[in-house]
């Protein structure tokens, strides 16, 4: 339920991670076994509590029917559920989206996992290869690493993470390949063979090259992609939508059909909970309100829940150029923050794009403990219209967000940037 | 037959919020789920 599971297998993997840190924190730890039932049943528990409170909220309120089955439309504003007819004013959809398997030889005959299958599974296994390094394979390439599965990541493009900032990319690939995860880049899986004993061998051309690579199970993580669009009959009703690019809507997420609007992952566009969220108050309020309000997907930020986090909102510094504007960059590595070295989470750092002529915040990035509850100081910025209200503001100390106040006062011209090796002045510490 | 205001298509957290807050705003809504609530 809106990526809490994995998040659960992060809290677990991390404290496992931290146990075996202890030489750094001052304690030993001897026989760490590891209890992959006990991690499902925990994941298990927080799910159905919170799935539980939701279908009791639903039941309890009489104003909402929720039936249950596969919906298809029969005609304009006409469903069907089974046997069932539907009559609505308005629909909204909202059918979101399930893994893409890639047409791999062999794939199907061979067995994988997916992200809703792989947490369910029976026992680790001793090796998995993820075919995939965007978000969700980075994640668990990092998860099942820690619960002690020997990780192999397959990623088709040049760099991990390709939609992130670059220097995000290239140096989370860094930290995961020296905490033992092997990370191959222009690698694409050609085939896949069923070995004896249950395991697979997947034949890839890396880099031009072709390698084989044995290992237990599989996990496809290459995207995911909307489904049920051909069920639904969308012709039927005049929407128009493909299983591909998802359905087409206007800028008030109205589809080709005037009473019929479409939110969140289907839409083909940007996959978030929260977007998804956002997108249905906006056409709640168009559909049963007539009002025209508009979605804006420019200050939608999105998270990895790797260790050190991923968060980004906004542009990035080369993005924010090509459109033709003057950019300057503040950045603030995390070992030079009191508070990351007292944590020992000194990974990292926090980047804010900003505009030089306007001082609007175009874009923050940031890699580091926590990030993603960094990130909000730079979501708020850009409401704000400028960086100005955090530069006056006085953090705690000693936070990680003092990291961030620094990105934000030591605002450079793009070319004058020091890099994440740079040496930082002594008065930049604190 | 029930004419609903609004129906949605898909209980997951999309759906969920698109059905709440339309109830809250006095419609009567009908939502469709064929699995678990919340989604993946």
């Amino acid at each position: 339920m809106g990526c809490i599971p994995t998040k659960t297998l992060v809290g677990s993997a991390k404290a496992i991670h931290t146990a075996k840190r202890g030489a750094e924190f001052g304690f030993g730890v001897s026989g760490l076994e590891i209890n992959w039932p006990r991690i499902r049943e925990r994941k298990d528990k927080i799910v159905n509590s919170i799935v539980s409170g939701t279908e009791r909220s639903l039941q309890r309120n009489p104003r909402i029917d929720l039936i249950r089955g596969w919906a298809r439309f029969t005609g304009p504003g006409r469903l069907g559920v089974g046997d069932r007819i539907i009559e609505a004013e308005r629909v909204i959809i909202a059918t979101g989206v399930a893994p893409n398997i890639p047409d791999i030889p062999g794939l199907k005959e061979a067995g994988f996992f997916t992200n809703e299958s792989v947490m369910d599974m029976e026992s680790l296994p001793a090796s998995m290869v993820i075919f995939g390094g965007g978000p969700e394979g980075m994640e668990f390439g990092q998860i099942f690493h820690r619960l002690g599965v020997q990780m192999t990541i397959l990623q088709r493009r040049d760099r991990v993470l390709p939609r992130e900032d670059e220097e995000i990319s290239r140096e989370l690939e860094v930290i995961l390949r020296e905490e033992g995860i092997a990370i191959l880049t222009r690698a694409v899986p050609t085939r896949v063979e069923k070995l004896a004993g249950g395991r697979v061998a997947v034949t890839a051309t890396v880099a031009g090259k072709q390698e084989r690579i044995e290992a237990d199970r599989i996990l496809v993580a290459a995207g995911r992609r909307p489904h049920h669009l051909a069920e639904l009959g969308l012709e039927r009703a005049g929407i128009e939508g493909d299983p591909d690019k998802g359905i087409r809507v206007d800028e008030t997420l109205r589809t080709t059909a005037p009473n019929v609007w479409a939110i969140g992952d289907v839409l083909g566009r940007l996959q978030h909970t929260h977007f998804a969220v956002y997108t249905s108050g906006i056409a709640v309020w168009n559909a049963l309100r007539g009002e025209a309000r508009k979605y804006d997907t420019s200050r939608i930020p999105g998270g990895v829940f790797t260790d050190p986090e991923v968060a980004s909102v906004g542009l990035t510094a080369e993005e924010a150029q090509a459109q033709g504007r003057r950019v300057k960059i503040g950045k603030h590595p995390m070992r030079a923050v009191g508070r990351a070295q007292a944590m020992g989470e000194t990974r990292g750092f926090t980047k804010f794009v900003v505009d030089a002529d306007t001082n609007a915040v175009l874009g923050m990035h940031v890699l580091a403990h926590l990030g993603a509850d960094l990130l909000p100081q730079g979501i708020l910025m850009m409401h704000t219209g400028s960086i100005d209200p955090l530069q006056a503001c006085v953090c705690i100390h000693p936070t990680l967000s003092e990291g961030v106040k620094s990105a934000a006062v030591n605002l450079k011209p793009l070319d004058a940037v020091a890099t994440a090796t740079g040496d930082l002045p002594d008065e930049e510490q604190h | 037959m029930t004419t609903y205001n609004l129906a949605v298509v898909g209980g997951g957290m999309g759906g969920l919020g698109a059905a709440n807050r339309a109830a809250a705003m006095g419609a009567k809504v009908a939502l469709i789920e064929s699995g678990r609530l919340g989604g993946t």
